[in-house]
């Protein structure tokens, strides 16, 4: 295990652990954390598995590691590692299992005075209209050229359906399509996992939240982003389902026959990689952006079924029930980008599992709305406590390959948080606290208590400290669904 | 941890995870699978609907159980159990007949089986391992 006594003093926010620790580390990990964060971090492997990381082939910089960090499987969630886009590798497990697994956030005009005796209704309403939980979505199943297309065209799939605006794909990250998705690479077994299962949030750590600005930070990014005080929000989590859980597997399992052939030496084999620009490296890359396309379009459905529900109870009480979007992002993805490299500008492939893109101003890849002010930042926190919603800065590109934390990040395990508390008594908490919550589970809604997260305020804290991002609002949670 | 063979949930903070043992490489797969459907919370119906064989090959016995452990997860998602009736593992290869039945309810979404502090080994002549699945 990593001790305090290993890690190096940067700045009070910035940690280093040498390469020099372990034989074998091609490059220093660097952790984005208060000393206090930092501390918790040493209690389960996130920090070793960052070790671990750091044997990657063909990485450039530093493996970084966000103030959400906590163990994972292979690679540690809260973790960013580059590679080169020439030479490097790409690793399935250092992306995870639920490929884009992001973040959607929908904001309205609508004042929580105005809706407050509805909140109940529309939590119902939202419950009903959105499937949570396992299986189906909210589509019919598809067939298997209408998947194909919706893993290519990605939520612009949805658009061609009629449940997008432009406005949302204009918002989304990558426009919400990834090119160079190529759906022959993708499974038999990942397609007939997705067929049915579109538009449907999922379980787990999955949720819709409906929430209200509380503090306003930065008032002009505020206004760009349409965030106005005392209004209401909606936020989506979720990802690409069992076809993305399918594409991982498929392409954990290949890649451990080329951990042979490549002569590669990991000290896990969760995290198998293969050369990016071998045939197995661009055939993952192809599927993992088919998988990232499902996901998308995924959210996208779901804030079409969220909005018309929205609208159709508020509409009765509130003068301008419409939920415009903010933005959509990843949290799970590998992305060729373009960053700069101890003062060279090279083609990296950024594996971010856990972790949040931060671009900052003026970058091409932010939409025109934002490029003045930096791409939107969103940290959800752990139902119970307050969102954030933060601005990519300048430092963000040449200190994180443009990225930050993803949420507040785990600190206790589902097996101890069923010790901890009943269902029951956890929405009894909530609802004390003007918290609404529906859950298909009650045992998986304790797994998610707010009690097994970090505070979401500190892991935030770091992050600004860090100068990687800005504070631009922060979002009071009014009503909860956990899928 | 005196039975001979059996499964038991370990910590793990964000995912779960399990340690199974027992005194054959067959009997831990078995306890491997019961330790998956328990962690996933299931319920099904008490019926048989069919009865189904599976043969699996791969290059070690881990990614054989990972293999395995993967194709009943594929299955979970399709709506089935499959309880063995027999289950051989000769070297690296896993033969079995298994009675399918239909699920009725799963508590717990289990997305992945990884491999991650994932080593078979003997020990005083019972086979144990750790396998941390995501959920």
């Amino acid at each position: 295990m990593v001790k305090l006594n290993d890690v190096r003093r940067i700045s009070d926010f910035e940690w280093v652990i040498p390469k020099s620790l372990r034989s074998g580390m091609k490059t220093d990990v660097r952790i984005i954390a208060s000393r206090a964060i930092l501390e918790k971090s040493l209690n389960d492997l996130a920090l070793e598995q960052a070790i671990n990381a750091a044997f990657l082939p063909g990485l450039v910089g530093e493996v970084l590691v966000m103030p959400d960090v906590h163990q994972g499987y292979g690679f540690p969630i809260g973790g960013v590692a580059a590679t080169d886009a020439k030479k490097g590798v790409i690793s399935p497990g250092a992306i995870g299992y639920d490929i884009n697994c992001g973040v959607r956030l929908l904001a309205s005009q609508v004042e929580f005075q105005e809706a407050h005796p509805l909140i109940n209704e529309l939590l119902q309403g939202l419950y009903d209209a959105v499937p949570s939980g396992l299986g189906r979505g909210g589509l019919p199943k598809l067939q298997k050229t209408q998947l194909e297309k919706l893993m290519h065209e990605g939520a612009g799939w949805a658009k061609q359906v009629g449940f997008a605006e432009d406005s949302d794909l204009e918002l989304t990250e990558d426009q919400g399509k990834m090119n160079g998705a190529d759906p022959s690479k993708v499974s038999a077994r990942a397609v007939e996992r997705g067929a049915e299962q579109v538009g449907s949030l999922g379980a787990g750590n999955h949720f819709i939240e409906v929430s209200m600005v509380e503090d306003v930070y930065d008032p002009e990014s505020a206004r760009v982003m349409g965030l106005e005080k005392s209004c209401l929000c909606l936020m989506i989590h979720s990802g690409s389902r069992g076809l993305g859980h399918q594409v991982c597997s498929d392409y954990v399992q290949e890649f451990q026959k080329a951990q042979r052939q490549y002569a590669y030496n990991l000290p896990d084999r969760e995290l198998a990689c293969a050369p990016l620009l071998s045939k197995e490296g661009q055939a993952y890359l192809a599927a993992m952006r088919c998988a990232a396309n499902y996901a998308f379009c995924n959210r996208q459905v779901m804030s079409h079924l969220a909005r018309q529900t929205f609208e159709r109870i508020l509409a009765a009480r509130c003068k301008r029930p419409y939920l415009r979007m903010v933005y959509d992002l990843a949290h799970n993805i590998g992305k060729i980008e373009e960053h700069w490299v101890e003062k060279e500008k090279m083609q990296v492939c950024v594996h971010r599992k856990g972790a949040t893109r931060a671009f900052g101003p003026g970058v091409p890849e932010v939409p025109i709305r934002y490029r003045q002010i930096g791409q939107p930042v969103l940290i959800p926190g752990s139902m119970g406590t307050f969102s954030w919603v933060l601005a990519g800065k300048s430092e963000a590109m040449l200190k994180t390959f443009g990225s930050s934390c993803h949420g507040a990040g785990r600190v206790f395990s589902r097996k101890g948080a069923r010790k901890l508390m009943r269902g029951s008594q956890l929405i009894q908490d909530l609802h004390r606290r003007g918290i609404a919550v529906m859950a298909g589970s009650l045992a998986g809604l304790v797994e998610e208590a707010p009690e097994v997260y970090k505070d979401v305020d500190e892991v935030v804290e770091s992050v600004v400290q860090a100068g990687i991002v800005k504070k631009v609002v922060k979002l009071r949670p009014l009503a909860v669904i956990k899928g | 941890m005196k039975q001979k063979q059996g499964f038991k949930e370990i910590e793990h903070t964000a995912d779960v995870a399990m340690h199974v043992w027992a005194e054959t490489l067959p009997a831990l797969f078995h306890q491997a699978a019961l330790g998956l459907y328990a962690l996933a919370e299931i319920e099904m119906q008490e019926a048989p609907v069919v009865s189904r064989s599976l043969c699996l090959e791969a290059q070690d016995v881990e990614t054989l159980l990972v293999i395995f452990l993967s194709e009943l997860l594929f299955q979970l998602d399709r709506g089935a159990v499959l309880q063995a009736q027999l289950l051989e593992v000769d070297g690296n290869t896993l033969t079995g007949i298994f009675m399918e039945k239909k699920i009725t309810q799963i508590h717990r979404e289990i997305k992945a089986v990884t491999y991650h502090r994932l080593h078979v080994v003997k020990e005083n002549s019972v086979f144990r391992t750790d396998i941390v699945l995501d959920v």
